[in-house]
C-alpha cells in the first residue's frame, strides 16, 4: 500500500501545544504523493489521545476539520491510498483501540489481519473500521492488559503480524514516545533540536533537520523529543549515531518553486539532475559493468516508467556491446523464476528503490544465485539493500507521480553503462566509446535548449490535443521504448487513451482506428530508420491523421509532410532518447493542464508502487 | 505590497476595435478586460491599488466598481514608461511593489503563482513568464533554471533562443523608477534589475492571453467560458419555454431568449441582451450587455460587444462585433484562411479534426455592414464606416 505516514514528538518549550499538528500537516502534504485519498492526525493532551481524520484530499479534509489545530506536542498522521475498506471517514488512519488510549498509522498490508481480528473480536475487543491496520492496536492493548510496558506490547504485538508495514504508535501511557517498526514499507527517522520525527520519506521533515537515519527492514524502536532508540531485527540496539546521515537536498526542492506543479518544475530540473548524475557516474559504471561482460545471460526488471529505461538500455546492450539482453515486467517475474539464475546478471531499475514487484523479483533471481545491479533514486532504499550493486541516479526527490527527470537519468546512467560494457567487451573502441560519452555529456545543455525554445509549441500541442480521445505513439529502434514512455504520459496525467507502437507495426492491426484527426505522434531519429518513417507517415496521412512528430534538423522532407513538427538538432540517439522524451513530457503537462486536471495527482495512481 | 496596474495607452494593434474606444473597457464573457487583473490582484491580496489611465471612461469604470482598493492617476504623456513614471511618487518609498498590465486574461491563481514565488524566494524580484507559439510577438524571458537571465523585447535577437513570453504581471524593487527617470526604456531597466539582482521566475502554464490583436478577444473568450463548469442562469431572464440551453452557459437578468432558439454552450448572454427566435448561439460566443441577435441567425465562436447588433438570418463566426457596431440582415461571414495567411497568435484550434486556421470579421464601433453583403476572410471595419 502507498501509504504516507509522520510521526513528530517535541519538548513543551517547542511553542504552541497546535504548533506540532501544523507541522504534521505540512508534513502530510508533502507525503501526499504516496495517496490522498484520506487522512487524519492524532495527538496526545492532557492524558487523552485526540483524533481527527476524514475522507479527501489533505487541503479539503483540513477546510473541514481543521488538522492543524489539534493540540499536543506528541502527535501522528497518516496519508492514505485504501487497499483493505474503502477511502472513508472511518476507514481514515490513525486507529485506536478500544479504551482510546492508543492509536496506530500503518503503510503497510497485514496479510493475517482476518485471524487476529477473529481472535481479538472474540476476547470483546470491538472494531471500528474495515481496515487491516486497526488489529494492531487492539493487540497492543490486549498485551497492556497483560502488564506489559508500552514498549514490550507493542513488540509482542508485532510479532504476531505477518505482512509488510511501517507503522507509527502512540499510547497515553507513554506521552512523549512515537513508537516505530519498519518491514517492507519506508520508514525514515528524523533528527531535529528537542524534536524528532518518523515518516515514510524524507520531504515531510526536511524543513525542520537533515539528520536522517534510515530504518532499514524489521528494525524498530521509539523516539522521544530528544532521543532514538533503535533496535534491530535481533532486538540487539543499534548505535544510533553511527547511523545519521545529513541529507543535502534543499528543504525548497521539496516545494514548487515558481512552479504551478511538480511535474512542470521536475520537467525543468531536468538539466541540473543530469548533470548531477553525470558527475556521479564514472567511478560507479566500472564494476557494474564488469559483472555484465561476466554474465551468462543478462536480464533487466522493471514496471511502468522504468521499464521502458530498461527496454532503452537493453536495446543499446544489443547494438552497442553485442550482448543479448531482454527486459521483463517485474510483476510478471514468475515466469522466469526457474529459468534466470546462477551466472545470470539482473539489472532492476526503480526510482523509489522501493517497488515491490521489483523486489519480490529480485529476491527470487537472487536466491536463484543471480548477481543483482540496481539502479535507484532512492539512496540506501530496500532495492539497493539488496542488490549487489547500485547505480544512483541523481535527480533528487521527485513529487509528481509522473515520473520525468528520473525517467531521463536512468535512460543516462543505463546509456552510459552500456557504453561502458561494449568498450570492455571490445566492440566500441576508446575512441567511438568516449565520443558517445562526449554527446552523453551534452545532454543537460541539450535539454535545457529543447525546454526553452519549444516550451510554447508543446504547450499548444497539448491544447490541441486536450479534445482527442485517443492518440498512436509510433517510433522504430530506440526510438520505440521513447513512443512507449510518451503514450504512458498522456495516459496517466491527462487521461487520453494513448498506444505506442513499432512505426512498422503500426499497419498490422491499429492504424484501422486511425480516422480523422486522428492524433500520431512520430518520434524520427537521426539513424538507419529516418527513410522508413517516411512511409508511416504517409501512410497515416492517408487516412486524416494528425501528424505530429519529433523530428531532426535537416529533415524537410519529412517536416513537410507533418502537419506539426517539433525540430531537434541532428543527434546521437543514444542521446537522442533523452532529448526527445522532453516534449513528449510538455505535450501530457499540457494537456492535462487544458483539461483542468491537477497532473500531480492522477487518480487512481500512487507515485511508489509497494503493493502487488 | 502595493500595486501598479497599468491600463492607459492607445491599443494601436487592437485597432480597429479600440478606435475611440479604451482596449481594456472591450468585454471579455461579461466584464472588461481591466477587471481580470483587478479581480487577481486583489484575490492574492494586493489591494492597495494605483491604476494609470489615459482615458475617462476607465477611470470612471475603476471608481464606480474598484473605487474601494484602487486610485486612478492620469498618464502624464505617452508610452509605458511615461504611465509609470506618473506614479513613481507612490511607490519610492516601498521596497518592492507589484506590477501588473491591465490587458491579460488569466485565472486569479496567476497572480498567487507571481505572489507565491516571490514570498518563496524572499525579498527578490519576480517577472512571471508563460510558454507561448508566436514569441516575436511578445517581450521574451530568457531563463536560467528557475532564473531569469535576459529580457528583451528586441524579439530578433533571442527568438530562436526561448518561447517564454514575459507575462505582465512582476514584483520589482523601486529601484525601478530611478531607472526610468535617467531614460532607461522599460524593457532595459528590467534587463539592467534582473542582470544586477537574482531574479526569480513564475512560470505559468495555465491560460493566458494578452489582448493586443483584435482575435485575442476570441481566444480569451475560448479560455475563460472554457473554464464554465456549470450553468448560472439569472430567474431575471426571459427564457422562452420553447427555447433550447445545452452545456454551461451564463445568463444574466433581464436578458431575453426568444422561442425555438438554440444555445450550446460554453457561451455567455449579457444582461439585457436579446436572442430572436430562432436564432442559434454556438460555442464561445459572448453576447455582451444590451446586444442583439436578430432571429434566424448563427453566431458562433464570436464576441458581440456592448448594444452591438446582428440582423437576422445573418451567419458570424470567429468575428468580434465593436462596440454598437451593426450588421445588418442577411449578412455572411466567411472565416476560414487560406494556407499561405500568416497571421500572428493564431486562435486555438477547435479540435484537430478541422485543422482549418480561421477569422472573420473585426468591426471598430458604432461600424455598420450592409444587408445582404458576403464578408472574406479576415476583414478589418473601420470604426463609424460602413462596409461594402
Amino acid at each position: 500500500m502507498a501509504c504516507g505516514i509522520i510521526g513528530v514528538t517535541a519538548r513543551k518549550s517547542q511553542g504552541s501545544p497546535s504548533r506540532i499538528a501544523e507541522i504534521v500537516k505540512k508534513g502530510l502534504e508533502k507525503l501526499e504523493y504516496r495517496g490522498y485519498d484520506s487522512v487524519g492526525v492524532a495527538a496526545i493532551y492532557d492524558n487523552r489521545i485526540l483524533v481527527r481524520k476524514g475522507k479527501g484530499k489533505i487541503s479539503e479534509v483540513n477546510r473541514r476539520i481543521k488538522l492543524d489545530r489539534v493540540l499536543g506536542w506528541t502527535v501522528i498522521g497518516h496519508t492514505r491510498w485504501a487497499t483493505h475498506g474503502a477511502p472513508s471517514d472511518i476507514n481514515a488512519h490513525p486507529h485506536t483501540d478500544c479504551s482510546g488510549k492508543i492509536a496506530v498509522v500503518h503503510n503497510g498490508i497485514i496479510q493475517n489481519y482476518v485471524e487476529l481480528k477473529k481472535e481479538l473480536t472474540a476476547k470483546g475487543h470491538r472494531f471500528q473500521s474495515e481496515t487491516d491496520t486497526e488489529v494492531l492496536a487492539h493487540l497492543i492493548e490486549e498485551y497492556l492488559k497483560k502488564g506489559n510496558e508500552v514498549f514490550h506490547a507493542f513488540k509482542k504485538a508485532l510479532k504476531r503480524i505477518k505482512g509488510s508495514y511501517a507503522f507509527g504508535v502512540i499510547a497515553v501511557d507513554e506521552p512523549d514516545k512515537i513508537f516505530f517498526a519498519r518491514k517492507d514499507s519506508p520508514l525514515v527517522i528524523g533528527i531535529g533540536r528537542d524534536m524528532n520525527f518518523i515518516a515514510s520519506d524524507i520531504p515531510a521533515f526536511l524543513e525542520y533537520t537533515r539528520d536522517v537515519i534510515i530504518v532499514y527492514d524489521e528494525e524498530l524502536g521509539y523516539i522521544t523529543p530528544d532521543s532514538v532508540y533503535l533496535e534491530d531485527e535481533n532486538g540487539i540496539p543499534v548505535n544510533v549515531k553511527m547511523r545519521i546521515r545529513k541529507i543535502d537536498w534543499t528543504p525548497d526542492m521539496a516545494k514548487k518553486e515558481g512552479y504551478p506543479h511538480f511535474m512542470i518544475k521536475e520537467i525543468h530540473e531536468q538539466p541540473r539532475a543530469l548533470r548531477d548524475t553525470l558527475r556521479g557516474l564514472d567511478e560507479s559504471v566500472g564494476e557494474a559493468s564488469k559483472l555484465i561482460l561476466e554474465a551468462r545471460k543478462v536480464y533487466f526488471v522493471a514496471a511502468g516508467t522504468s521499464y521502458h529505461a530498461c527496454l532503452v538500455g537493453d536495446y543499446l546492450l544489443n547494438i552497442l556491446a553485442g550482448i543479448p539482453s531482454f527486459s521483463i515486467i517485474s510483476s510478471e517475474y514468475k515466469k522466469y523464476r526457474r529459468s534466470i539464475g546462477e551466472g545470470d546478471v539482473v539489472i532492476a531499475v526503480s526510482q523509489s528503490g522501493e517497488t515491490i514487484d521489483t523486489l519480490m523479483a529480485i529476491r527470487v533471481f537472487k536466491k536463484n544465485g543471480a548477481k543483482i545491479i540496481s539502479v535507484s533514486n532512492v539512496v540506501d532504499s530496500a532495492i539497493p539493500r539488496e542488490s549487489n550493486y547500485t547505480i544512483y541516479t541523481r535527480a533528487g526527490p521527485e513529487i509528481g507521480v509522473a515520473a520525468t527527470k528520473t525517467f531521463t537519468t536512468q535512460l543516462l546512467v543505463l546509456s552510459w553503462l552500456s557504453l561502458s560494457v561494449a568498450e570492455k567487451g571490445g566492440k566500441l573502441t576508446e575512441n567511438e566509446a568516449r565520443k558517445m560519452r562526449d554527446s552523453l555529456r551534452k545532454a543537460p545543455l541539450l535539454v535545457s535548449d529543447i525546454l526553452a525554445r519549444y516550451e510554447g509549441v508543446t504547450k499548444k500541442l497539448g491544447e490541441e490535443l486536450m479534445n482527442s480521445r485517443s492518440a498512436f505513439y509510433l517510433g522504430r529502434g530506440i526510438g520505440l521504448p521513447i513512443a512507449m514512455e510518451g503514450a504512458l504520459k498522456l495516459k496517466e496525467i491527462a487521461y487520453i487513451h494513448a498506444e505506442a507502437y513499432p512505426a512498422g507495426e503500426s499497419k498490422h492491426g491499429p492504424i484501422a482506428l486511425v480516422e480523422p484527426g486522428f492524433p500520431v505522434v512520430f518520434l524520427i531519429f537521426e539513424d538507419e530508420w529516418k527513410r522508413h518513417m517516411l512511409g508511416n507517415i504517409e501512410e497515416m496521412k492517408a487516412r486524416g491523421a494528425y501528424a505530429i512528430g519529433i523530428i531532426p534538423e535537416e529533415s524537410e522532407f519529412i517536416e513537410e509532410r507533418l502537419d506539426k513538427a517539433i525540430v531537434v538538432p541532428k543527434l546521437k540517439p543514444i542521446v537522442g532518447t533523452i532529448v526527445y522524451s522532453v516534449p513528449l513530457q510538455l505535450i501530457a503537462y499540457y494537456a492535462a493542464v487544458a483539461r483542468g486536471y491537477d497532473p500531480d495527482k492522477p487518480r487512481n495512481l500512487a507515485k511508489t508502487v509497494t503493493v502487488e | 505590497m502595493k500595486g501598479l496596474v497599468l491600463a492607459g495607452g492607445k491599443g494601436l494593434n487592437m485597432q480597429p476595435l479600440s478606435k475611440d474606444f479604451p482596449k481594456v473597457l472591450l468585454r471579455v464573457a461579461g466584464k472588461p478586460v481591466i477587471d481580470y487583473v483587478l479581480e487577481g490582484l486583489i484575490s492574492t491580496g494586493i489591494d492597495d491599488l494605483i491604476v494609470v489611465v489615459s482615458d475617462e471612461q476607465v477611470e470612471e469604470h475603476i471608481i464606480r466598481k474598484w473605487g474601494m482598493y484602487a486610485s486612478v492617476i492620469y498618464q502624464a504623456n505617452e508610452g509605458l514608461e511615461a504611465a509609470m513614471l506618473s506614479a513613481s511618487d507612490y511607490f519610492k518609498n516601498h521596497k518592492f511593489f507589484f506590477l501588473a498590465y491591465g490587458d491579460i486574461i488569466a485565472p486569479r491563481d496567476f497572480y498567487k503563482l507571481v505572489l507565491n514565488t516571490y514570498v518563496n524566494a524572499g525579498e527578490h524580484p519576480v517577472l512571471s513568464t508563460v510558454p507561448v507559439v508566436d514569441v516575436e510577438s511578445y517581450g521574451i524571458a530568457i531563463v536560467d533554471g528557475n532564473i531569469i537571465a535576459d529580457v528583451s523585447h528586441e524579439p530578433s535577437k533571442l527568438i530562436k533562443k526561448s518561447s517564454y513570453a514575459l507575462a505582465g504581471a512582476y514584483i520589482l524593487p523601486a529601484e525601478l523608477f530611478n531607472y526610468l527617470e535617467s531614460d532607461f526604456t522599460l524593457p532595459d531597466a528590467l534587463s539592467s534589475i534582473v542582470k544586477k539582482e537574482k531574479a526569480f521566475v513564475a512560470h505559468w502554464t495555465g491560460y493566458w492571453v494578452d489582448i493586443g490583436y483584435p482575435w485575442d478577444i476570441i481566444a480569451a473568450n475560448c479560455y475563460v467560458l472554457g473554464d464554465l463548469k456549470r450553468s448560472i442562469i439569472s430567474s431575471k431572464a426571459q427564457i422562452a419555454s420553447t427555447a433550447v440551453i445545452e452545456g454551461p452557459v451564463i445568463i444574466e437578468e433581464n436578458a431575453v431568449v426568444d422561442h425555438n432558439a438554440v444555445i450550446k454552450g460554453p457561451v455567455y448572454i449579457g444582461r439585457g441582451a436579446f436572442i430572436g427566435m430562432n436564432a442559434f448561439i454556438r460555442k464561445y460566443t459572448s453576447v455582451e450587455e444590451r446586444a442583439v441577435v436578430g432571429a434566424f441567425s448563427e453566431i458562433k465562436r464570436s464576441s458581440l460587444q456592448v448594444e452591438s447588433s446582428a440582423g437576422s438570418y445573418s451567419l458570424i463566426v470567429d468575428s468580434v462585433l465593436g462596440f454598437r457596431a451593426v450588421i445588418e440582415p442577411r449578412v455572411t461571414v466567411l472565416s476560414a484562411l487560406s494556407e499561405e495567411k500568416r497571421i500572428l497568435r493564431e486562435l486555438p484550434l477547435q479540435g484537430i479534426i478541422k485543422k482549418k486556421r480561421k477569422l472573420g470579421v473585426f468591426m471598430g464601433p458604432e461600424s455598420r455592414v450592409k444587408a445582404g453583403s458576403v464578408i472574406q476572410p479576415f476583414t478589418l471595419i473601420d470604426a463609424r464606416s460602413a462596409f461594402p
